[in-house]
Formats: structure tokens, C-alpha cells, sequence
């Protein structure tokens, strides 16, 4: 492989947030805030691994945190979709723009 | 001698790198933005994919390509996909509405100015910290999953334990938020 160096991959973690962090802003869908934030956490994961290799005297700690984050990244998504199923069946909708009870 | 000469060879390495680049950014920035759900989720795949890639080519780590491509790509996208079908017809499309706080032009101003306080404290890191080192005397790839097998058990054992909890609480958690509202109907 190339001898590429670590900030390109920082570069591209930075704008895989900020993409998941503009369509978290932007979207109105409550799926899609999900889907948001599992890409934000993905960035977070290839600095994980990157850094694992570059900058790891043992080489395994950053993956031992990119597999803790998925695990994370799944029991989020499965409580986040059963939260959403809950709200579709007593409000008939999944727009987050419309679940306003607890606005006061 | 080789099949391909060596400054060929980089440059292939390079074309594809990029190629590899803007499949996975392209790929989050149309799961942001396409409009059908159901398509976003598409996307994440395609983005996920792309990240595993980067997992194997450049951290060079095939257990957690393996780990990328069967937990996320495979596991929690088949959750949202279900997620979206138990939703009714409404929620495959996302309808633009006029909103009061939050558009899209204060949601790119924030992510610009995250992007530039990023960049400001990138800036101020040594360039040590950036070259590849000399992998040379890196372990082969079975001696690091055995490494990482006893790390599990051993420095990171107090972490498994909670993440262990944190999982049981989740699937209980989502149980009880899905069952309460069918004894209810």
C-alpha cells in the first residue's frame, strides 16, 4: 500500500461527521436522525482503527474501541427503533417535527 | 520482475483510493439527502461497505471488516429496514415542511463552523503524529486477534462486562417499549 498519512483519513472521518451531523439537523424523519447517527459514529470508527495502526504501540487497543462502538452503535439502533415503533403506534406518525407533548 | 511496474502499480493504488473515497462519502452524503427512507437505508449500506473497505486496505484489520459487514451492514440495517415497514406508508417519504428553528442552511453553517474549529486544532498537532510508522515489525494478523482475544479478558474486561449489561438492558428496554403497547390495543 501507499504511505498515505493519518490526516487524510482524519480528513475523511471529519467529513463523514459533518455530512451525519448536517442530515441529524436537516431531516425531519426520525429513521433518518437514526441513520445519521450511525454515520457519525462510523467516522468515529475509522479513527479508531487508523490511529490503531499508526500511532499503537500494540496495535490492538483502537480495535478493541471500534468493536465496543458497534456494540454500542447496535443496542442504540435497536432501542432507537423500538422507541420509534412505540411513537408510531400512539401518535401514527414518525416525523420528529411533530412530537411535541413534552414542549410544555 | 513484476506483472505491473512499480510507479503504475501507485498510481492504480491511488486511482482506486479516491475511487474508494468518493463511493463511501458520496454514498452518506445521498443517504442524507435522498428522499424515499427506504432508499436512505440503501445508501447507509453502501456507506458502511465503503467503511469496511477502508477497515481491511488502510487499517489493515480483516476481523473488523468481517465485524463491519456482519453486525452493521448485515444486522442493523435489516432493523431499519423493518423499523420502516412496521411504520406505514407515511414513513417512506420524508415530507419537507416549513420549519420555525431548524433548516438546512443553519444545519451546514453549524457543520462549517465545526469543520473550521476542526481544522484549527488539527493544525496545531505535531506532524509525528501523522506519518505511517515502520510496520515492519508489525505481529501478523493471527497474533493480533489473539492479542486482542486476552485484551478482551483481561485490561478491557471491566468494559465487556458493562457493554454486556448495557446490551441486556437494551433488549429488555425495547421489549417492554414494543410488548406494553400491544397489551394495550
Amino acid at each position: 500500500m501507499t504511505d498515505l498519512d493519518a490526516w487524510v483519513f482524519v480528513g475523511i472521518a471529519l467529513i463523514l461527521f459533518l455530512i451525519g451531523f448536517a442530515g441529524f439537523i436537516k431531516s425531519q424523519s426520525a429513521v433518518r436522525m437514526l441513520i445519521s447517527i450511525e454515520i457519525m459514529i462510523n467516522s468515529a470508527n475509522i479513527n479508531f482503527a487508523i490511529f490503531a495502526l499508526y500511532n499503537d504501540l500494540t496495535f490492538v487497543t483502537g480495535h478493541v474501541g471500534v468493536i465496543i462502538s458497534i456494540a454500542l452503535a447496535a443496542a442504540e439502533a435497536a432501542v432507537g427503533l423500538g422507541i420509534i415503533l412505540s411513537i408510531f403506534r400512539t401518535h401514527g406518525t414518525i416525523d420528529a417535527t411533530d412530537f411535541v407533548k413534552l414542549k410544555g | 520482475m513484476a506483472l505491473i511496474p512499480t510507479e503504475l502499480f501507485q498510481t492504480l493504488e491511488l486511482f482506486f483510493f479516491f475511487i474508494l473515497i468518493g463511493y463511501t462519502i458520496g454514498s452518506a452524503f445521498l443517504a442524507v439527502t435522498v428522499k424515499s427512507v427506504y432508499h436512505a437505508v440503501l445508501w447507509l449500506v453502501f456507506t458502511l461497505l465503503g467503511v469496511a473497505m477502508i477497515f481491511l486496505l488502510y487499517a489493515e484489520s480483516s476481523l473488523l471488516l468481517v465485524i463491519q459487514m456482519i453486525v452493521y451492514a448485515g444486522g442493523i440495517t435489516v432493523l431499519f429496514v423493518f423499523a420502516i415497514s412496521l411504520s406505514g406508508k407515511e414513513a417512506m417519504f420524508e415530507e419537507q415542511k416549513d420549519l420555525k428553528l431548524l433548516d438546512w442552511r443553519l444545519s451546514f453553517a453549524g457543520s462549517f463552523i465545526l469543520l473550521l474549529i476542526a481544522l484549527y486544532v488539527l493544525s496545531r498537532v505535531s506532524s509525528i503524529f501523522w506519518q505511517k510508522p515502520d510496520l515492519t515489525n508489525k505481529p501478523s494478523e493471527i497474533d493480533l486477534i489473539r492479542d486482542m482475544a486476552k485484551m478482551l479478558f483481561t485490561v478491557h474486561g471491566g468494559t465487556i462486562l458493562v457493554l454486556g449489561f448495557l446490551l441486556l438492558a437494551a433488549m429488555l428496554g425495547s421489549v417492554y417499549l414494543v410488548k406494553k403497547e400491544v397489551e394495550d390495543i
